[in-house]
């Protein structure tokens, strides 16, 4: 007998946040995937999470430039690459598709950009984009 | 819309593009940089430089221009120096914000005109550092208060959430007296950075909803760049060469 | 001597005046010399006759004798002529 799919009406409504993720070390998928979870329950707790529906769905690795990302036009801007005042000025650049159920949106990403370390090790989590599809998401923000 | 960030800690040239450039990147507008009174003199001098060298790189974006002003942040230990300083410094800079963190000089900045920005009134207090006098004072003075993003970022645990409850007492206090309130990002590195509408995500559970959040950056700042651009040809308040 | 930096505690009466901006629009736009102030009121003389202009509500453009211009909001004005040489102001 053919299995009964569930109706369109009792599935979870989702969205998909695209992340912009800077980090002083290299990332895994599974590192990102730790670190959101934290700053989700480090922010909320563990009911509120519950709720969240967290899904880390597509992992880019933006490597050319991690020198020089902050470049928007990505020529080159910075040819020293010794570091400002003691202070090291690169970092490897991620882009993130996640997610989350909807309704949700502004908790995660409030708490997405409440992180600040991981680890021990800075990094920054920003949102760029909201959308209803994985595949808008990918073609409008990270294309 | 335009998005206004009036504190970014100023350093070095370098510093200063990087930060700026991340920043316009995540979708800010107008940078406005902090020094302390000795390093301003030393700064302004590559300002036009260094906005040159950013519109150049960011020439084909399609955004509006950006602004770039340099401002100085004192912190006085007290009331009357607090006094001598503004006086010295109003006429060298269009931009002085104070660093709060003591009742005393909360009130003294309150009630001065000459100063811009009441920063981080909450520092290292019990309480959030005004109240219902200094809100009224405040209104009347067109100072405005700042709550710096950076400060919960950069906090954990317990510290973190009295903050947070301070900014929640400060939000309580603006509804209902409506003095001018900013949030500043208060970055001085690319990694304290957050775009706008993720500000605006975490102070939406602050209490503070989304067209009063538009007003704090952007109504606010607007008013407050427009008056010290005009505070040169005032005589008094309300009277005004032309 | 009326300059830009007194004419707040100075006598009015005599200057080429004009309302720029009023809560009564129709208020807006009279333009002509004052020849009387009283606590809440200014009259200014008009081809179509004295009219009489609240202050607290106007913002008035000034010519001075030194031929500058000066806008001053009403609200500052609100005293009667003699009374408002004595009042203090803040400075910016």
């Amino acid at each position: 007998m053919k299995l009964k799919i569930l109706p369109p009406t009792l599935r979870i409504n989702k969205r998909y946040l695209v992340l912009d993720v800077k980090s002083e070390v290299k990332l895994s998928k599974d590192e990102l995937v730790s670190a959101i979870w934290y700053g989700c329950l480090r922010l909320y707790g563990e009911s509120e999470t519950s709720a969240f529906n967290l899904w880390l769905i597509k992992f880019y690795d933006i490597a050319d430039n991690n020198s020089n990302n902050h470049d928007i036009n990505n020529k080159i801007i910075n040819n020293d690459k010794k570091s400002i005042n003691g202070k090291n000025s690169q970092y490897y650049h991620f882009k993130a598709v996640l997610r989350c159920q909807r309704g949700y949106e502004d908790k995660i990403r409030g708490s997405l950009s409440m992180l600040s370390n991981h680890n021990n090790k800075k990094i920054a989590i920003s949102t760029i984009g909201i959308s209803g599809t994985i595949a808008s998401s990918i073609e409008n923000f990270i294309n | 819309m335009k998005c206004y960030d009036l504190n970014i800690k100023g350093n070095s040239y370098n510093c200063n593009k990087e930060l700026i450039l991340e920043a316009h990147r995540l979708g800010w507008d107008y940078f406005n940089l902090l020094f302390s009174p000795e390093s301003y003199e030393k700064a302004i001098k590559y300002k036009n430089n260094l906005r040159d060298e950013i519109e150049d790189i960011i020439i084909n974006n399609l955004r509006n221009k950006i602004g770039l002003e340099f401002g100085i942040e004192i912190h006085p230990k007290n009331q009357n120096e607090l006094y001598k300083l503004t006086k010295k410094y109003r006429n060298k800079t269009k931009f002085i914000s104070v660093l709060g963190g003591d009742l005393g000089v909360n009130r003294g900045v309150c009630e001065n005109i000459q100063v811009d920005v009441l920063s981080r009134p909450y520092l290292n207090l019990p309480s959030c550092g005004i109240n219902h006098v200094l809100a009224k004072e405040a209104v009347k003075n067109y100072v405005a208060i700042e709550l710096c993003f950076n400060d919960i970022l950069s906090s954990y645990l317990s510290y973190r959430s009295k903050i947070m409850a301070h900014f929640r007492e400060i939000i309580k206090l603006h509804k209902k007296f409506k003095f001018p309130l900013i949030i500043t990002s208060g970055a001085s590195s690319i990694w304290e950075i957050r775009s706008p509408r993720d500000i605006s995500a975490i102070f939406k559970y602050l209490d503070l909803f989304e067209d009063e959040f538009n007003n704090t950056i952007q109504n606010y700042p607007q008013k407050i760049i427009e008056f010290n651009n005009e505070r040169e040809n005032m005589i008094i308040l309300g009277v005004k060469k032309i | 001597m009326i300059t830009s930096k007194n004419v707040f505690y100075h006598e009015l009466i005599g200057l080429y005046s004009k309302v720029v901006k009023s809560y009564n629009e129709f208020l807006v736009g009279i333009n002509g010399n004052i020849i009387d102030e009283r606590k809440k009121t200014i009259s200014i003389e008009t081809e179509k006759g004295v009219k009489i202009i609240p202050k607290n509500v106007s913002i008035f453009h000034l010519l001075l004798p030194n031929g500058e211009w000066v806008e001053i909001d009403g609200k500052i004005l609100v005293n009667r002529p003699e009374d408002r040489i004595k009042k203090k102001y803040k400075k910016l």
